[in-house]
């Protein structure tokens, strides 16, 4: 066998001398296209299932979410392991599969078992979500938001530019599957209630929300012809952002007594906080 | 913190950062080119005095990566130039040996590009390694066409000396030889086709039980196994084809033979020294014998680890305060940490980030704060040499802050970490079992035995309590003398004093709640919380300090389970001592120290895990990839005799290997393995060149004595080259300190005190072994 490859190689020596040539071309070419990496990723394949409950203290949380889902993740086929940690407004399970499944398919598999585990868990507790589909390797770029001393940006500020500028920004660059934001304050309109001057009026924490449900809204109407044209009828209800926002909340009616209005403003301090 | 460019130290302040997460598979660099890309048009979106300012970056790390292989194989490309100029004292020779490194690399890594193989540290390394493996077999081959060119055969004797008698001047002169070039360099490259590529097959033959690793180690390993054989075999093609079609370019005009005034002390004293073994073979199998043993006795004192740890260039502290301190606690001791951590010269950054980000990252409480360091490059250092004992000098100074837990790793080393086992540390002692009050005591216990032993440092228990919880619970029999249910109380803290959403406010893509509950002055003490008034259904008022109690209390701030039971874990990392002896003495203080109740049982975790399945692995991998070494052999040479003799390089060159470990002071781990086996396969193949010249010579008929003799010192040249070119190829590896070069020391440190060891031995050893291991080979052969 190797006496006719070297009598084939030594015979058409041109045509090798031509095949190295378009090696070395071809690998201009080829070789810049390799994934580069720092090192190999020894990540296994798993998937994350987090639950946001805001003020569940642990105990509440392994016994009313986490215990919930980990038991239906069992049930999965080539599940190697299901871990847990229950914190303080915040479960997480992690659903480590055998090598040889695709993580595709494992995050398929845990996405259907989850709607499953959603039924057991009581409602408002929290919704599970599945994390990001990232490795050990995943955190590969972190930045920060600055502001210059005496610009007077608040971290509140730099929070929202972080999560609705930076972020949507980044979000489509290939490759990428989540940013995550870090530190700063998130912005929330607050309403704070005075439960005595709510026991005064008669009214509950319930009536106040909802209420505040019952300004807030855009609904669309349909068309209108108009001649040759139509027009698109919308209602827009919605709260408007910043003081105006505010404003509009104070005035939002509670119920009425003796034909006087009782406003959100006279039980509630309405202010933007985190 | 960071540090400007003129030095001086940059305050901050509190600042929001992001993190952004790579989809799992995708390419690094590229994301990271499409952020960089990207970062103007975000520095337009930002509004006047705002910045964005990148502080970690994995790309750095990746080109450091690149920057350490590439250095590498740059130096022992140099090395291997001025070998093979030295030995074959031609240049068009040189220059076709060393064709074969870079079509042999364009090969794989073009290769390893369609398989949509990603290349990294290890992959790339893989080929550093193999650098001086890939010359060998064109080394092989040049040397015999140069052979057959500079000294003719009988058929081209006959032929010059008709020539001679026509008074030609050179009897070898090439344009007079009517068999051609051609036909001389294909006899040449038929010679020695079949042992270059029997060579290779060894090689591919020894890696494949490689692939039968598990977990970490084989994510780790099989990709640099998969370009090692795959430059190996693009090596082979250029070795059989490539070669002998240039060399009759190259050497058309024919070539004059230079007497190699170097070499000829050397082949003069390994003359001598062989016909001295020839007459002593006791003592020189004695000599052997002992040095084996010798080094076997080293093994023990081999520490053992699992893979050594890889530099990335940022540390990555881990500050715990106690569990009920809130964020401005930890606000208020974060500056004051990273304002020590600047004062040492080799931090560029000092940044510390408090809790969690958003879901989807590392879970972590607010009494966490976990501190991104940056360094200098370690070559600019004047603290410490090495960043243990930088970390050292650290926690030292950190440690004016009482009450503190400081953990030392590196940001990925940590995630993975933290990904693999939920532990963010090397071992992680896990305690089982259902109670947590139970598992705290004990776990309490668990890590005061294990700070007791030598090499754990940063023990610490998880905390699984002490986190302090105001407690509301409703006083059944008031409730029901009211008519109230528990759902009423419960709901005054779920809604009143947790609060909750009621819609949103849109503008844009930006989106607030608007977020209802009572005002802070109502719900700030447990006496404002008590004194809270609910409506019964009689119309009356009580307070809710008279239908339910509120208590402060300690509760668990968090609890972990793996496998449906709950665990608490004792983390701990391992310094200056193996992880091996480290674990085995954790061990013997548990069941000394600790008694257990039933229900509750001990695991040790973490990397640990790793390294014990690598072993137990590796414990069956070694002898098969010899076993398969021991097969070939007897394919080719026919007769099991000859096979056991030429592995008996294998003992040989596992004394080098174990004395440079010892000697370099590393550990026994699964780079090092894997260096062994690499070994085995390229120590075999000296062998295979002598038995085979000698074997050659008894077929001519020559007498066994001298068929010894002469085969051996005539393959002097080649075994000394191909072994030389594969010790300089890793030589860059061992004194390299760029990122990542630690992982292919051991293996490189193993292969190069191997070849050494073995190269000498085997060149004395062999001939003395020969005729006991081949009497039946030599019946055969001169029959």
């Amino acid at each position: 066998m190797f006496q006719r490859i070297i009598q084939f190689a030594v015979a058409n020596r041109l045509l090798l001398v031509l095949a190295l040539f378009s090696i070395s071309i071809a690998s201009f070419f080829i070789i810049p296209k390799l994934n580069l990496d720092a090192f190999p990723d020894v990540t296994n394949v798993q998937v994350t299932v987090n639950t946001e409950a805001p003020g569940l203290a642990a105990t509440e949380v392994e016994q009313l979410i986490t215990y919930p889902i980990e038991s239906v993740m069992y049930a999965l086929p080539d599940v190697k392991e299901v871990r847990s940690i229950s914190k303080t407004g915040l479960s997480g399970i992690t659903v480590v599969f055998d090598e040889s499944v695709d993580i595709y398919f494992a995050r398929q598999l845990v996405f259907e078992r989850l709607q499953a585990a959603k039924e057991l868990i009581p409602e408002g507790v929290g919704t599970p979500e599945m994390g990001p589909n990232s490795s050990g390797l995943g955190q590969v770029y972190q930045y920060l938001l600055l502001a210059e001393p005496g610009s007077g940006v608040s971290s509140m500020e730099l929070r929202s530019l972080n999560d609705y500028v930076v972020k949507l920004l980044l979000m489509p660059v290939e490759g990428i599957t989540e940013v995550l934001s870090f530190g700063g304050e998130v912005k929330q309109y607050q309403v704070n209630l005075n439960p005595a001057k709510l026991l005064s009026y008669d009214l509950t924490q319930q009536d106040v929300m909802g209420a505040v449900n019952k300004n807030n809204g855009n609904v669309g109407g349909w068309y209108m012809p108009r001649g040759q044209e139509q027009l698109v009828i919308r209602g827009t209800g919605w709260l408007e952002s910043g003081k105006k926002g505010l404003q509009q909340i104070q005035q939002i009616p509670l119920k009425t007594v003796d034909g006087v209005s009782v406003t959100l403003g006279q039980v509630a301090d309405v202010e933007i906080g985190s | 913190m960071s540090r400007k460019v003129d030095g001086e130290v940059n305050q901050l302040g509190e600042v929001v950062s992001g993190i952004v997460l790579k989809r799992m598979g995708s390419n690094t660099k590229a994301t990271i080119d499409g952020i960089k890309k990207r970062i103007p048009l975000i520095q337009q979106a930002l509004p006047e005095g705002v910045t964005f300012e990148p502080y970690y970056d994995q790309a750095d790390l990746i080109q450091k990566a690149v920057s350490t292989v590439a250095y590498s194989l740059l130096i022992a490309f140099v090395f291997i130039i001025a070998v093979l100029a030295l030995f074959l004292l031609n240049i068009r020779a040189t220059f076709l040996v060393l064709l074969s490194i870079p079509v042999s690399i364009a090969i794989a890594l073009m290769v390893m590009s369609a398989m949509g193989m990603s290349a990294n540290l290890m992959s790339l390394g893989g080929i550093a390694v193999a650098i001086g493996m890939l010359v060998d077999g064109s080394v092989v081959m040049v040397e015999n066409i140069f052979k057959h060119l500079s000294r003719p055969d009988s058929e081209h004797q006959d032929d010059a000396e008709q020539r001679t008698e026509h008074r030609d001047p050179d009897p070898q002169a090439a344009k007079l030889d009517s068999h051609g070039i051609k036909l001389r360099v294909k006899e040449a490259a038929n010679e020695v086709a079949r042992p270059v590529f029997f060579a290779a097959m060894i090689i591919l033959v020894v890696f494949m039980p490689l692939f039968s690793f598990q977990g970490v180690e084989a994510k780790l390993f099989e990709p640099m196994a998969i370009s090692i054989m795959l430059a190996i075999i693009s090596a082979v093609f250029v070795a059989i084809m490539v070669v002998p079609a240039l060399a009759s370019y190259f050497f058309s005009r024919g070539i004059k033979p230079r007497e190699n005034k170097l070499l000829k002390p050397l082949d003069n004293g390994y003359k001598r020294l062989l016909s001295v073994a020839l007459r002593s073979k006791k003592a020189v199998i004695t000599l052997a014998g002992v040095l084996f043993v010798g080094a076997l006795v080293l093994v023990p004192r081999l520490g053992t680890e699992f893979a050594p740890e890889l530099e990335e260039g940022t540390i990555n502290i881990r500050v715990t305060l106690a569990p009920s301190s809130n964020l401005e606690t930890a606000l208020e001791v974060a500056p004051k940490l990273e304002k020590i951590l600047m004062s040492f010269p080799e931090t560029t950054y000092a940044l510390s980030r408090i809790g969690r980000a958003e879901v989807g990252g590392d879970p972590e409480p607010i009494s966490n704060i976990e501190i991104y360091v940056g360094l200098k490059p370690q070559s600019e250092w004047t603290t410490a040499s090495d960043r243990y004992a930088l970390q050292e000098k650290m926690e030292a100074k950190l440690d004016a802050h009482p009450g503190l837990l400081f953990n030392f790793s590196q940001p990925i080393a940590t995630r993975v970490d933290e990904l693999l086992s939920g532990v963010k540390s090397q071992l992680a002692i896990k305690l089982f079992g259902p109670e947590l009050d139970v598992l705290a005591r004990k776990g309490q216990e668990i890590e005061g035995a294990v700070k007791q032993v030598d090499g754990a440092v940063a023990v610490a228990m998880e905390q699984i309590k002490g986190e302090a919880q105001l407690v509301v619970s409703p006083k059944r029999q008031q409730l029901s003398r009211y008519g109230l249910n528990v759902t009423d109380v419960l709901s005054v803290v779920d809604n009143g004093l947790g609060g909750a959403s009621a819609g949103q406010i849109i503008r844009g893509n930006e989106r607030y709640d608007i977020y209802v509950r009572l005002a802070k002055q109502f719900r700030d003490t447990p006496e404002s919380i008590r004194s809270l008034r609910l409506l019964t259904p009689s119309g009356a008022w009580v307070t809710l300090g008279e239908v339910a109690h509120v208590a402060i209390e300690s509760g668990p701030p968090q609890i972990r389970r793996d496998d449906v039971q709950r665990r608490v874990v004792i983390q701990s990392n391992v310094q200056g001592r193996d992880m091996g002896s480290v674990v085995a003495d954790i061990r013997k203080a548990i069941d000394e120290k600790v008694d257990l109740p039933t229900g509750y049982s001990v695991d040790i975790g973490g990397q640990f895990e790793s390294q014990q399945r690598a072993q137990e692995r590796l414990s069956i991998v070694v002898p098969i990839s010899l076993a398969l070494i021991a097969l070939l052999l007897y394919f080719a040479f026919g007769t099991m005799g000859q096979a056991m003799l030429i592995l008996v390089n294998v003992p040989l060159a596992v004394i080098g290997g174990i004395v440079a470990l010892y000697v370099s002071g590393q550990y026994l781990s699964v780079p090092s393995a894997v260096g062994f086996i690499t070994l085995f396969g390229v120590a075999v193949l000296n062998g295979v060149v002598l038995v085979e010249s000698i074997n050659q010579r008894i077929t001519d008929g020559h007498a066994v004595n001298d068929a010894v003799f002469d085969g051996a010192w005539s393959r002097l040249r080649p075994v000394l080259m191909t072994a030389i070119t594969s010790a300089l190829g890793l030589i860059p590896m061992l004194f390299a300190t760029g990122a990542g070069a630690e992982i292919q020391r051991p293996l490189a440190t193993v292969i190069v005190g191997g070849l050494v060891s073995a190269t000498l031995l085997t060149l004395v050893i062999l001939p003395v072994l020969y005729p006991w291991f081949s009497k039946q080979k030599i019946k055969d052969l001169s029959r």
